[in-house]
């Protein structure tokens, strides 16, 4: 596998000839912060960002997205059509939560061709991180700043240099094809490294409980009404979150015409789980927040052997009342831990 | 402040041992740049986790109508709980709105009231950092403000610079209706207002389209504005109703353009200018400026500000012959 280095004045220039044979996405920052956009321009990329404020799942799994269109009771399926695109400068969070987002929309027999066919035309240049948010907890939950999985070419910021290291054959080819820098040398494999060691090292360790067979058991204690006593039931965690993967199916129609379309949804809606009949069997957001908690770290990993959740921070930034995952992590796992009731 | 906070802790820790209250909604802190959650005390001792700060930005009293609705499960033995709140001069009004609307007994509630300074915008220090994200905040007194960046830098700046817009143009720091007062009543500023609304409206009508257009994208539909709105309590937003379906699901221009129409033209004659829905929207949406526009509408054209007296209607709930009816024909 190829392990370049480049000088970060020929990074320009390695965008434009991205940009020039691919669809590119990248950072860019305007008056909310950082996110994702597709680049006309590379001189609008920022390498210095922190994260960005919502995650990199609508690049593949779309808020709103047209499934097939009808006219007159004959229906046409609307399979994206999507060019191949490079994913430039994501966080090593973000590029694990493909990972993730592929178990549930390509895995276990299923193939989800929308999810598909925009997924696999992505190759994925992650971004290690030099320096942790305030937020970040991915070293808790299985990821850590220089974590490859999801990229397919990890970069590393050197300060004068970008490491540029060939994850997978597809990384590699695209490494090959763009022939660019010098092939890096042991000491800067060595200093990336560090890097990552270093950054991982600030992040503060959060206490996340992962037996299942006891977590099962979570749903019964008395602690969810508490924790989400301040829970307003608005979606700013599951939307902003690189995980949460549940979506609602809406006919749209006029006079015999319309579409059918796939937009995300929430466990923190009540709508959620409204039946028909007018029960709703989570009526409080008590319940809704402990399926969010639980969905995560229980029933993900009895479903998918890993919990959905890349410490990324972001459910605890954007909470408009301060609730904070890492503080329900910890009580639960305090709690599973000491209460003899439990497992 | 810390005087303040003491005095805060110690009151709700009386006002719960000696049986005046079941529950108290106040603030505490959270591991998160100027950030606090909401913090619903049971008992005495989670008293001492209470705080009070320009980063208690939330409006404390959207938390009541639910409050008060009895659970689906429990028909017949339950008594409405007595609820204590914490009510800078913003929620105190929202407070008024919710009890002439019936959606909160009076009687069930003991508000202490606090003076407020302003509190902080996130999204506005945010943007002081960017691209770099904000790693801790010091209040160094005196008004200023220590914010230190992911990528090592620190700047001082005056804590005004941080404030809400909103804050910077109240006229109701102090609680308008209460049980108790702590601490010391804020002055209020005496500055122009609506100045937001006035600088929107010298621009042309396609720079104001284009503006709104473009601000209006980012929306998400996590519906943080509305939960965070104490004036949003319907049982059935407009936005989810079925049938008929109002406004379809997606993210399209014409859905979010209709979901902040609509948002906005719910809050005419109710709106207190809190700012929670600033605060809360993850996307840094400027939503004050639609909620401003109604209120300059409605005090302009009918006067009297909402919220400010239980025994007042508030202006759209009342007719008088002389009322102006231009907006119908000149919008």
């Amino acid at each position: 596998m190829n392990v370049r280095m480049l000088d970060k004045l020929d990074l320009p220039s390695l965008l434009e000839r991205l940009a020039e044979t691919r669809r590119l996405i990248a950072p860019v920052v305007d008056r909310t912060g950082a996110r994702f956009a597709p680049i006309e321009d590379v001189a609008s990329v920022r390498w210095d960002y922190r994260n960005t404020s919502l995650s990199a799942k609508g690049i593949v799994f779309p808020q709103t997205e047209p499934l097939l269109a009808f006219r007159n009771g004959e229906a046409e399926e609307r399979i994206p059509e999507t060019p191949s695109t490079v994913l430039f400068g994501v966080r090593p969070c973000d590029a694990r939560s493909l990972t993730l987002l592929d178990a549930v929309f390509r895995g276990n027999g299923i193939d989800d061709p929308y999810y598909a066919a925009r997924r696999g035309a992505i190759t994925v240049v992650a971004l290690a991180c030099n320096e942790p948010g305030p937020t970040c907890f991915c070293t808790s939950v299985g990821g850590s700043p220089g974590d490859e999985s999801g990229a397919d070419v990890l970069a590393t910021d050197l300060g004068g240099g970008v490491l540029l290291r060939a994850v997978t054959d597809r990384g590699d080819a695209l490494l090959c094809d763009l022939d660019v820098g010098r092939p890096a040398e042991d000491g800067e494999i060595e200093a990336a490294r560090e890097n990552a060691a270093q950054a991982a090292a600030r992040m503060a360790p959060v206490q996340v409980p992962t037996d299942s067979s006891r977590l099962l058991n979570a749903f019964g204690l008395n602690l969810w009404s508490d924790v989400a006593a301040g829970c307003i039931g608005c979606g700013a965690c599951t939307y902003s979150c690189p995980t949460c993967h549940c979506f609602d199916i809406t006919d749209e129609q006029k006079r015999g015409t319309g579409r059918r379309v796939r937009s995300w949804d929430t466990c923190a809606f009540p709508l959620f789980t409204l039946h028909g009949s007018g029960h709703n069997p989570r009526p409080a957001a008590d319940a809704r927040l402990r399926q969010r908690v639980l969905h995560k770290f229980s029933y993900c990993p009895e479903n998918f052997g890993q919990a959905f959740c890349v410490g990324c921070g972001r459910c605890v930034d954007h909470c408009p009342t301060g609730i904070d995952i890492r503080r329900i992590l910890a009580r639960l796992d305090e709690v599973l831990a000491t209460d003899s009731e439990v497992g | 402040m810390s005087e303040v906070q003491d005095r805060l802790r110690q009151r709700v820790a009386e006002l719960l041992d000696g049986g005046t209250i079941d529950l108290f909604i106040g603030y505490a802190s959270a591991d998160a740049p100027l950030k606090t959650a909401v913090h619903v005390v049971r008992s005495s001792a989670d008293a001492e986790a209470l705080v009070w700060d320009a980063r208690c930005t939330s409006n404390l009293a959207a938390l009541l109508p639910d409050l008060f609705k009895r659970p689906q499960d429990q028909r017949d033995e339950w008594a409405a709980p007595r609820v204590g709140i914490l009510a800078k001069g913003c929620v105190s009004r929202s407070i008024v709105g919710l009890i002439k609307a019936h959606q909160v007994p009076r009687e069930a509630l003991h508000i202490v009231g606090v003076g407020c300074s302003g509190v902080v915008d996130r999204h506005r220090a945010a943007r002081l950092v960017a691209p770099a994200q904000l790693s801790k905040v010091e209040f160094l007194g005196d008004g200023r403000v220590r914010l230190h960046a992911t990528d090592g830098s620190e700047q001082d700046v005056d804590l005004a610079e941080l404030l809400l817009e909103g804050c910077l143009e109240c006229r109701h720091p102090n609680a308008v209706l209460s049980d108790e007062s702590i601490g010391e009543p804020t002055t209020a500023a005496d500055g122009s207002r609506f100045a937001n609304v006035k600088s929107f409206a010298s621009r042309t009508i396609d720079e104001r389209w284009e503006a709104f257009r473009q601000e209006i994208s980012r929306c998400i539909r996590c519906y943080a504005c509305r939960e965070a709105c104490p004036n949003c309590y319907c049982t059935e937003c407009f936005a989810e109703e079925t049938s008929p379906r109002w406004i379809g699901v997606t993210t399209e221009p014409s859905d979010l353009m209709l979901f902040h129409l609509g948002r906005a033209f719910h809050q005419a004659g109710r709106c207190v200018d809190c700012g929670a829905c600033v605060s809360a929207c993850p996307q840094g949406i400027d939503l004050r400026l639609l909620t401003q526009k109604v209120n300059e509408d409605v005090e302009s054209l009918f006067g009297g500000e909402v919220g400010v007296s239980v025994d007042r209607l508030e202006p759209l709930l009342q007719f008088e012959m002389a009322d102006d009816e231009g907006f119908m024909t000149e919008p």
